[in-house]
């Protein structure tokens, strides 16, 4: 299938970057069309590359960021990051998304009581479905990029040692060596998963090796929000002291949560910090 | 509680407001009003704890006097497995949730995305937010063991043998002998903490009968005045009379510590075999688990033993 023009209507709300976890900062701006128009680009896309010399082509638009105001946490009205420069490219069979705002500390770490910079793109699966989360009638996929996750998948495994240079830990029954561990090197991997409930259930966040930075997630309204069995998001973030740079990418059609743009009518999506 | 600021108990009634209803919480986002804590919060969880905790407000300074005029206690904290859990109403995903079966307190650990919301709405911090797998994480009562009618882990090994795990009746209608029943609905000895927070936690106190009045008024409510009296009436009695000497209700309590952690399985029931000064501990089919002696045998060593020809310096 080929789309020379395939039409994107952007919204934006802001999920501000590293603060406290209570302190979230959500923010939408309301309303707010872009009508951004994917550029056709001949060939391989830069899917995982945010440096990549392609992007310098594509004509970059600036979103402002507001605060969320339909459901906790929304209370705060200036989220740390205002905007978000956006390009979108593709070249047929794949989309790619860049998303740029400026950010000078690079929180990757989730530490007790930080939460980590990410970013998300939210593509609507149905009309109407709003610019958070969807609605009961309106699906929507998410493409949640994460820094730790970034982090995780750059050094494979984030051990406790590295959050805390001073922590001191018992044994782990399950590693053999000295601390940082490393996986799967230090580790026993069927005794390890034993001892950590969340990966044991297999909840993506707490899979300690990621294949990727970027969680497939699917959404029917405030709280629903879900990992999605069919991951098809693939990108890659990098920071470079004053900003980050997150691709986010996937087939246009994967075959499961497809947006409706094989019409060519303008699909919806928002985008998050 | 300090979130909480001043409130008011009207007499035995709290009268203030709880985690639920403070309008005026720090963290407007989060439906209950709490305290996020920091890192540095967590960096020395056990300091002080060995600490004493002040001087007994009889004595007026520290001499050192056998009784010893200064007072601690160890106050062990797991979840509370709370009937209106805070933890719960705060998540705005609702990856927690109470099992019908046992009321015992879950987070979802496929469900949550690490928010901590929780961690911040529980006024006794027992949830904690797990850096490895980064999601949050606390006690589960061992359910596994509570299904299969034994006692969780930390209440089997406590080497003081004073934890006793069951379920309780409807305040309404207590089963007198069921030991929890007895110990918290029928003579009230065992209280919750910090009931003012409104959670309803389940986790009961015998509160220590030599810390000031004034230290548990503040940490089991008003009720513990009448838990200090009705222990210390029972223990003063016994000391005095002799435990052959003491009526029904007050064997039962003496019997119940005693009985404390003497199986691993959950005791329904208990009774009192008066003659032999035994408690028993059935199941809850009525099967017996356990008899135990209420009065455990007493050895005094002397000073010198005369076959080996030396001093003890331990005598106890
Ligand atoms: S003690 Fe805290 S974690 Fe446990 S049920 Fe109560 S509110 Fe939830």
């Amino acid at each position: 299938m080929r789309m020379d023009k395939l039409v994107l209507v952007l919204a934006t709300f802001a999920l501000a970057a590293g603060l406290y976890v209570s302190n979230i900062q959500i923010g939408v701006t309301l309303g707010q069309e872009l009508g951004l128009t994917a550029k056709y680009v001949d060939g391989q896309l830069p899917i995982t590359s945010p440096d990549s010399t392609i992007w310098g082509e594509v004509e970059a638009k600036e979103v402002e960021l507001g605060p969320q105001l339909t459901a906790a946490p929304w209370i705060h009205p200036k989220p740390s990051i205002r905007s978000l420069r956006v390009r979108v490219i593709h070249n047929g069979t794949w989309v790619s998304f860049l998303l740029e705002w400026n950010d000078a500390t690079k929180d990757d770490k989730m530490l007790t009581d930080t939460f980590r910079d990410s970013a998300a793109v939210m593509l609507a699966l149905q009309p109407g479905a709003g610019q958070c989360m969807g609605t009961p009638t309106a699906e929507v996929v998410i493409a949640h990029w994460k820094a730790d996750w970034q982090r995780d998948v750059n050094e494979v495994f984030t051990d406790i040692s590295e959050l805390y240079p001073n922590f001191w830990s018992d044994w782990y029954p399950f590693a053999v060596g000295d601390p940082p561990y490393t996986l799967p090197n230090l580790m026993n991997l069927s005794t390890a998963k034993e001892y950590f409930a969340g990966w044991y259930v297999g909840n993506p966040l707490s899979t300690p090796l990621k294949l990727t930075p970027v969680e497939t997630l699917v959404a029917h309204g405030w709280g629903t929000l879900t990992t999605y069995a069919f991951q098809s998001f693939i990108g890659r973030g990098i920071h470079d002291g004053a900003k980050w740079s997150v691709v986010i990418s996937r087939p246009i059609s994967p075959g499961q949560a497809d947006p409706p743009w094989g019409d060519g009518g303008p699909v919806e999506v928002v985008s998050a910090v | 509680m300090e979130t909480l600021g001043e409130q008011k108990w009207e007499a035995k009634r709290y009268a203030g407001k709880t985690v639920f209803e403070l309008e005026d919480r720090p963290n407007k986002e989060n439906p209950v009003a709490g305290y996020f804590p920091e890192d540095l919060d967590y960096a020395h969880p056990n300091l002080g704890e060995d600490e004493v905790s002040g001087v007994l407000e009889t004595e007026g300074g520290y001499f050192p006097t056998i009784p010893k005029p200064l007072w601690m206690f160890y106050l062990p904290r797991i979840c509370n497995h709370c009937t209106y859990p805070a933890c719960l109403a705060a998540c705005p995903r609702r990856a927690i949730y109470k099992r019908e079966e046992d009321e015992i307190v879950l987070v979802d650990q496929a469900r949550c995305r690490g928010y901590r919301y929780c961690i911040e709405a529980c006024p006794y911090k027992k949830v904690f937010f797990n850096l490895m797998t980064r999601v949050a994480e606390k006690c589960i009562a061992c359910f596994p063991l509570i299904e299969n009618g034994k006692i969780p882990r930390c209440f089997e090994t406590c080497i003081g043998k004073i934890r006793i795990a069951g379920f309780i009746s409807k305040p309404d209608s207590p089963n007198p002998e069921n030991p929890i029943d007895y110990l918290v609905l029928v003579i009230k000895v065992a209280l919750p903490l910090f009931p003012q927070s409104g959670t309803e936690p389940n986790i009961y106190y015998i509160p220590p009968i030599n810390v000031p009045l004034n230290f548990l008024r503040m940490m089991f409510g008003p009720g513990a005045d009448n838990a200090v009296k009705t222990y210390r009436a029972v223990m003063e009695k016994a000391r005095q009379n002799g435990l052959e000497n003491l009526d029904d209700e007050d064997l039962k309590l003496i019997g119940l510590v005693t009985l404390a952690n003497s199986t691993n399985r959950i005791v329904h029931r208990f009774r009192i075999i008066r003659e032999t000064l035994e408690i028993v501990g059935y199941d809850e089919h009525g099967g017996g688990l356990v008899k135990v002696p209420i009065s455990e045998p007493k050895h005094v060593r002397e000073f010198y033993d005369q076959r080996l020809k030396v001093y003890r310096h331990n005598i106890t």
